[in-house]
């Protein structure tokens, strides 16, 4: 599962160059996208000097704390948010009414972009899972930016291209697998993956938003993570979920 | 079969734009017909018999395909042999997009499930157009939007359907 890289919120030595200021969140807020230390590794804000200093100039940042709503489905898309630090989830309904989480949102992400540049209404609802940083971009500038500045286009491009394998995992789990415990050991496999070190995350959903992801019940996540852990394929110490037996995971997952 | 005369970078950017401008307008997007025509330029012609494949999951992407006659399906593989139609393309669908962009391997598989011309566009040629044109990535960049939007359309169907309905 996707992690915030949070700071040591100390203060910044005397003559640095990065502008941060701490927020009440325990991460320091990112003052300026040029000095912004995680530049380079978000996909949309690798940009060159100039591009960067023109996308700081139209954002607005703003901390959000956790289950804020950023934006709505359906709601007419009025920009982006680029989120900095934590994660988000992106949900839809069912036809029954039902809530669906289609992805978690992890840092240098930009939520609602496909909307933003199709000029049609949010397709999910964005909300916080925990307390994020986020520069909002409205509609007006960022079609500006792509429209002047190639490279930002191309960015966004790949940003939006970059959610495929997620889109297609999702498709191939409900498509394909027969049982809940096949799609929650490739969900876990997964958050294994995009976790540092690939053998233990930090698990932040609950049980029912788990069930919304894979669409399932809440009892049906409880009692497969109860069976997994009673097979020794997972340790869960508090909210960390170590991986024990890989290969079993792995074959329970393509089954 | 002849190639089409190729058109000049500037009618290029010349029909990005007018597709550019009635985006911003807040009309519904022409461009799903408009670039086709655009992208055309930079094509050559790919031909494909009853059952050929277009491309197989877990390829590397060399470029995307624009539909010009026939039928393809799309298709996911399961680790047991099994398969899932996920789309059917028809005249003007323009396939393989999202991977010709990111660089990473193939999601799905396309097979013509009739005799099926394309255009094909290489990856290189496009990231080359795409780096020189800001208004051509714009209009991928709408592609793409649309592309995210049925992928997440098709999440959906599964979702509120099951397996026992699958498109």
């Amino acid at each position: 599962m996707p992690r915030a890289k949070q700071t040591s919120g100390k203060a910044a030595p005397a003559g640095a160059l990065r502008q941060h200021k701490p927020s009440p969140y325990g991460f320091d807020m990112i003052e300026s996208c040029v000095e912004c230390e995680h530049r380079g590794d978000y996909r949309f804000c690798n940009l060159p000097a100039v591009t960067i200093e023109k996308l700081d100039k139209m954002r607005s940042a703003a901390v959000y704390p956790k289950g804020a709503i950023l934006f709505l489905e359906g709601q007419e898309a009025r920009g982006v948010f680029v989120l900095c630090h934590g994660s988000a989830k992106l949900m839809t309904s069912s036809e029954q009414g039902k809530t669906i989480i289609l992805r978690i949102a992890a840092p240098g992400e930009v939520l609602g972009l496909s909307a933003a540049i199709s000029g049609r209404p949010y397709e999910v609802t964005a909300e916080t899972l925990e307390p994020c940083e986020a520069n909002f971009i409205a509609r007006r500038d960022l079609m500006q930016l792509l429209r002047e500045q190639g490279d930002a286009g191309v960015n966004a491009a790949h940003e939006l291209s970059h959610h495929y394998p997620t889109a297609y995992r999702d498709v191939r789990s409900l498509g394909l697998s027969t049982s809940a415990q096949a799609k929650m050991a490739r969900l876990l496999l997964d958050w294994m993956e995009e976790a540092p070190g690939r053998d233990q995350f930090h698990m932040r959903l609950t049980h029912e938003e788990i069930s919304q992801l894979i669409g399932s019940s809440r009892e049906t996540v409880t009692r497969v993570f109860s069976e997994l852990k009673r097979k020794q394929l997972i340790q869960v110490k508090g909210a960390r979920v170590v991986l024990a037996k890989r290969d079993a995971l792995e074959t329970l997952a393509n089954s | 079969m002849s190639l089409p005369a190729r058109p000049s970078r500037r009618k290029i950017a010349t029909m990005s734009a007018k597709v550019l401008n009635s985006m911003l307008m807040g009309e519904s997007s022409p461009f799903a017909q408009e670039l086709p025509k655009a992208l055309a330029g930079m094509a050559g012609w790919r031909e494909f018999a009853e059952g050929e494949l277009l491309f197989h999951e877990h390829q590397q992407p060399d470029g995307f395909y624009i539909v010009r006659s026939g039928k393809v399906d799309l298709r996911i593989m399961g680790h047991l042999g099994a398969d899932f139609r996920t789309a059917i393309y028809g005249p003007g669908a323009i396939i393989g997009l999202g991977t010709a962009v990111s660089g990473r391997p193939r999601e799905c598989t396309a097979e013509a499930t009739a005799q099926t011309l394309t255009n094909f566009i290489s990856r290189n040629e496009l990231l080359r157009n795409m780096r020189h044109s800001p208004e051509l990535t714009l209009c991928i960049d709408c592609l793409l939007a649309d592309e995210v939007k049925r992928t997440q359309q098709v999440i959906l169907k599964l979702r509120n359907h099951g397996r026992s309905k699958r498109p």
